[in-house]
Formats: C-alpha cells, sequence, structure tokens
C-alpha cells in the first residue's frame, strides 16, 4: 500500500488515539505526522501495528516530558474557565462528560488504556498483540477487564465529584 | 462444549475475532446455557459503555488537510511515487525472461566443414596462446568399443572451458593431429 493510502485510511484514527491519550489536537496532530514521517523510512509488512506502537511511544514521551505537563494543565484551566462560562446547556454536558472520560483514561494503567484506545481505532487483536507487546490470545481477557475498569472508575470519578459537589454546597 | 467459555472468549466473539467453527460452538453453547448468555450480555454491556464513553472523546479529522501538511513536513518525499515490492518483482520477472529470451534466439554461428578439419581446429589452437589446452588421449569417448578417442579442451581465465574437442586418433600418435578425425566440436564463438 503506497503511503498515500495508508495516510488516508488512518491518519484520522490515529490523530483520534493521540487525542485521547494527550488530550491536546494540536499536539496529536503534530506527533501523528511525526510517526508517519517515520513510516516513510520503512518498509514493512503489517504497517498499521507499527504506526500505532510509534504514536503509543511518541504520546508516552510526550506526556512525560515536564514543559507539556505544564501545557496540559493550562489547557485544563482553560476548560474549566470556558466550562463556567455560560453555554448551552448540551454543550457545557459534552465538555463536562469529555473532561471526565480524559481522567478516567489517564487512571488506567497504561496497557488498559492502549488496548482500549486501539480496540476503538479498530485494530485486530493481532495488531493490538504487536502494539501493547502481548500475545492475540490475551487481549480478549485483558480488554474486558480494561473496559470494565473504564467503566467503573467513570462512574467512580463521577460519583466522587457529586458527592464532593454536594459537600461544598 | 461441555465448560462455560471464558470471558476473554466471550470478548473475542463479539469482536468478531474467532474462527468459524470455535464461533459456531460458542453461539450453540449462548443458546443453550442461560448463565454464559448472561455472561456474553454482560460483556457486550461493557463493550457499549466503554464505546459510548470514547466516543465523548472524538474529533473530526481532515485527511485532506493533514496530507497537505505531510507533504510539507516530509520535504515531498512523501509525494514520490513508491513501487510495490509484488510490481517490482514483476519488472525483475519480466527483464529476466527477456533476456533468457534474447540470449535463445540470438543467432549462433553453425559448424562449417572446415571446423571439423584437425588442421584448422589446430591452427585456432595455436593462436589462443592466452588460454591453457588440455589434450587428453585416449580412451573411448565415442561408445566405439576401443580406447582410440582424445578429448581437447582450451580454457580461459577461470577455469572457463571456451572449447571441446573429441577425436579419434587415427594415427595412433597420442595426441590431437593433422591426421585424426574429429568425431565433436562444441560451438562456443568465444574462440573466435
Amino acid at each position: 500500500m503506497g503511503i498515500r493510502r495508508l495516510f488516508e485510511r488512518h491518519y484520522p484514527a490515529v490523530v483520534r488515539f493521540l487525542y485521547r491519550r494527550l488530550g491536546d489536537r494540536d499536539q496529536a496532530e503534530e506527533l501523528a505526522q511525526e510517526a508517519f514521517t517515520r513510516l516513510l523510512n520503512q518498509r514493512l509488512r503489517r504497517p498499521t501495528a507499527w504506526l500505532y506502537a510509534v504514536a503509543a511511544n511518541l504520546a508516552r514521551d510526550a506526556a512525560r516530558g515536564e514543559a507539556v505537563r505544564a501545557r496540559r494543565l493550562q489547557l485544563l484551566a482553560g476548560e474549566l474557565a470556558d466550562a463556567a462560562e455560560p453555554s448551552p446547556e448540551q454543550a457545557l454536558l459534552r465538555e463536562e462528560t469529555a473532561r471526565r472520560v480524559r481522567a478516567a483514561l489517564l487512571s488506567l494503567s497504561e496497557r488498559d488504556r492502549l488496548l482500549l484506545l486501539l480496540r476503538e481505532e479498530g485494530l485486530s487483536y493481532r495488531e493490538i498483540a504487536d502494539v501493547v507487546g502481548i500475545s492475540p490470545t490475551s487481549v480478549g481477557p485483558l480488554l474486558t477487564r480494561a473496559q470494565r475498569r473504564f467503566v467503573r472508575i467513570y462512574h467512580g470519578v463521577t460519583a466522587t465529584e457529586a458527592h464532593d459537589a454536594s459537600a461544598s454546597s | 462444549m461441555r465448560r462455560h467459555p471464558p470471558e476473554g472468549e466471550l470478548q473475542a466473539l463479539l469482536d468478531r475475532e474467532l474462527g468459524l467453527l470455535r464461533r459456531f460452538r460458542l453461539r450453540r453453547h449462548l443458546r443453550r446455557c442461560p448463565y454464559c448468555a448472561g455472561r456474553y450480555n454482560a460483556v457486550s454491556r461493557a463493550n457499549a459503555d466503554a464505546a459510548r464513553l470514547l466516543s465523548a472523546l472524538s474529533l473530526t479529522v481532515d485527511p485532506a488537510d493533514g496530507w497537505a501538511r505531510f507533504l510539507v513536513l516530509s520535504g515531498g518525499r512523501a509525494a514520490r511515487p513508491t513501487v510495490p515490492l509484488i510490481a517490482r518483482l514483476v519488472v525483475l520477472a519480466v527483464a529476466g525472461a527477456l533476456a533468457v529470451a534474447s540470449y535463445m534466439a540470438w543467432p549462433r554461428p553453425e559448424l562449417s566443414a572446415a571446423d571439423l578439419r584437425p588442421a584448422e581446429l589446430l591452427e585456432r589452437l595455436a593462436e589462443a596462446v592466452d588460454d591453457v589446452v588440455l589434450d587428453l588421449c585416449c580412451a573411448d569417448y565415442d561408445g566405439g568399443g576401443l580406447p582410440d578417442d582424445g578429448l581437447v579442451t582450451l580454457s580461459g581465465p577461470g577455469e572457463v572451458v571456451k572449447l571441446v574437442v573429441v577425436y579419434e586418433d587415427v594415427d595412433g600418435d597420442g595426441k590431437f593431429s593433422p591426421g585424426d578425425r574429429v568425431r565433436y566440436v562444441s560451438a562456443r564463438p568465444s574462440i573466435r
């Protein structure tokens, strides 16, 4: 498959994958571009798994950076400020849900997060196994547990926040 | 299926990751086992919940816009047409077939009557000063039952044999000489 077809097929999904991990669209697009640039130097039989593995590594490195952490705090502050502004109820609810989902995702282990996000982008068990570094037969059981944890954490986050809100009022 | 399938297998069924036979057996089991049907529904619900939550973090990406930026970032490398491996193999195979066909179709020098005259051949052998001439006499190379046949080879650098002559040592002098009868001459043009 040529690089253009690969790009058209996978670029939006890789950006979305990175956005869900990092919470910053610009950075997600930047890192996706970097992953595709690295792909130019490769001749691979299974480029999809390779692409996501590189994207995951780039996201991990980016998340570790102190500057990025500061930037994310800034973004988060911006999000909270935006949320405080008067806006249509549905948009507000959506933003709030997105923030909580991101918080739940960040609470997961690196492996659980990868499993969830890669499956969500439609990768096969074999491709997921390649990226995460596990056997394809382990993907099913680990994915089930990761999904349960994710949903539980999300509801836990929501319940805690609701409790905090009622306590403060 | 006697035992209850593990949860990972139910997940794999949901994700269409099981083979046909396994899928069939598992579905049959789920129809008969209310306990596992309930577990399957629970896994299915967890999947739907997770997908619904993640959809809160979805965004629309325009690949055309990304491609334009990627072209700039890659310095135009991405725009260069890449030849797939299979296409390169096809080109190689066609080139190889053409080379073989042209070799086969190349006109080879016909053996003339002169080639079969020992005197003529000896003259040519004498001209090849840089090559090695070996004359083996005598054995029964032509199957005639008598050890009266000789073999002359002319070899170039790298022990590449350029010419082979099988002769009958008619005059009995134990070497290739004008009085002998030529039985075979290899038609290698390289001696010319």
